[in-house]
C-alpha cells in the first residue's frame, strides 16, 4: 500500500492553489460617472477589464511572478526534502514564506488601490470603489493550506529523526523480514588485536 | 560562516530593512514641478496643484516589511535558548521579505511603466528600495548561514 504523507499534500496543493489564484481577479474597482459606470478588474499578472484600455496599462503590476517563483520552490523544497536532501528544508521554509508575504504584500495593494486611483490622476471627482477579487481568496487560502502542510512536513520529519548522540551504536533492523538465521543484534566477531 | 557573523548579517539586514521604510521607493514627476514620493508608509505631493483630488495614495507597503523584519528579529534574540526554533524564524522572517519585496518591486515596475508612458512625467528609484534590496540580500545570507551552521 502506497502511504500518503498528508503534509507534503497538503503543501504541494497549496501552492498550486495559489498560484491558481494569481491568474484570477485580484481586485475589481468601480467607477461611477454621472450617468454611467465603468469597471476596471486585474489578476496578479495582467488587466482584465476594461479589455482595451490606454496604452499605460500595458503596464500592470505582475504579483504573480514572485508569488509563483516561491510556490515553485516550496514544491521542490518538499520534493528535495522528501528525497532526504536537507536543502529542502530551506527551500520549503522559504518558498511557504515568501509566498505568504508575497499574497499579502498583494492584499496591501489592493487595500491602497481605492484611494490610490484618486490621487494619480488628477481632476477626478469621483471615488472608484475597490472590492477583493476572487483571486485575493483563493491566494490567501492556497496559502493557509500551504502553511498547514509545511508544519505537518516538519512535523513529520522531526519525529522521524533518531536522536542520534555522538558515538553511539546505531543497530538497524529489518521488521518485516524472513531471515531467521542471524541473531538480532547479530554473531559475536573475534577481533584480532 | 560562524554562527557570530551568520546572526550580525541577519542584525544588519534589520536594521537596513528598519532604515529603508522611512527612505522613499520611487518618485514619479509630472509637469509643473508635481513630483509623488511614495514611501514604505505613505506619500508626500511636492508642488500639489489645487486640483489634485483630496485622496492620498497611502500605501502600505510597510507592514509586511515591518513584520518580515521582526520575525528575523526576535530569531537573533531566541539564537540562545531556543537555536532550532530560531533558525526556522531567521529562515521563514528573511526568505517571506524576499516575497514582500518581489511583490513590491513588481508594483514599483509597473508605476514606472505607467510614468515613462506619459508626456512630460519622469521616474526615479529610491534609495529606499536600494537599501531594502540589499537588506534582503544580507539578511538571507545570514539566515541561511544560521542552517548550514546547524547541519
Amino acid at each position: 500500500m502506497i502511504r500518503v504523507r498528508l503534509g507534503p499534500v497538503l503543501l504541494v496543493v497549496g501552492a498550486v492553489v495559489a498560484v491558481i489564484g494569481t491568474f484570477l481577479e485580484l481586485y475589481v474597482l468601480k467607477f461611477s460617472f454621472p450617468g454611467a459606470s465603468e469597471v476596471h478588474s486585474m489578476s496578479s499578472w495582467e488587466y482584465l477589464q476594461p479589455a482595451s484600455g490606454p496604452p499605460q496599462e500595458a503596464y500592470p503590476p505582475r504579483f504573480g511572478l514572485p508569488i509563483s517563483a516561491a510556490a515553485v520552490a516550496a514544491v521542490v523544497g518538499v520534493v528535495l526534502l522528501l528525497r532526504g536532501r536537507e536543502a529542502g528544508r530551506l527551500l520549503a521554509v522559504g518558498g511557504v514564506a515568501g509566498m505568504a508575504a508575497g499574497v499579502w504584500s498583494a492584499a496591501e495593494a489592493y487595500l491602497s488601490m481605492g484611494s490610490g486611483v484618486q490621487a494619480q490622476e488628477p481632476g477626478m471627482d469621483f471615488g472608484p470603489t475597490a472590492e477583493a477579487g476572487g483571486g485575493l481568496t483563493v491566494m490567501i487560502a492556497g496559502v493557509v493550506v500551504a502553511v498547514v502542510g509545511l508544519v505537518f512536513t516538519l512535523r513529520r520529519k522531526r519525529a522521524a529523526e533518531p536522536a542520534a548522540t555522538e558515538g553511539a551504536v546505531v543497530i538497524h533492523q529489518f521488521d518485516d523480514s524472513d531471515e531467521m538465521d542471524t541473531p538480532p543484534y547479530g554473531v559475536p566477531m573475534q577481533e584480532n588485536a | 560562516m560562524g554562527r557570530a557573523t551568520a546572526a550580525a548579517l541577519l542584525a544588519v539586514g534589520v536594521v537596513l530593512t528598519a532604515v529603508a521604510q522611512v527612505l522613499p521607493l520611487y518618485s514619479s514627476s509630472y509637469t509643473g514641478g508635481v513630483e509623488v514620493v511614495v514611501r514604505a508608509w505613505g506619500t508626500t505631493i511636492i508642488n500639489k496643484p489645487g486640483d489634485w483630488p483630496a485622496g492620498e495614495l497611502s500605501p502600505t507597503y510597510g507592514i509586511p516589511l515591518t513584520v518580515t523584519a521582526v520575525i528575523a528579529a526576535l530569531a537573533i534574540a531566541a539564537l540562545a535558548w531556543r537555536p532550532e526554533v530560531a533558525r526556522y524564524a531567521a529562515l521563514g522572517g528573511a526568505l517571506a521579505q524576499v516575497g514582500a519585496l518581489g511583490v513590491l518591486v513588481a508594483l514599483v515596475m509597473s508605476e514606472r511603466g505607467h510614468a515613462v508612458g506619459q508626456k512630460g512625467a519622469s521616474f526615479d528609484f529610491g534609495i529606499g528600495l536600494v537599501l531594502l534590496v540589499v537588506a534582503t540580500v544580507v539578511a538571507t545570507a545570514g539566515a541561511v548561514g544560521l542552517q548550514r551552521e546547524a547541519a
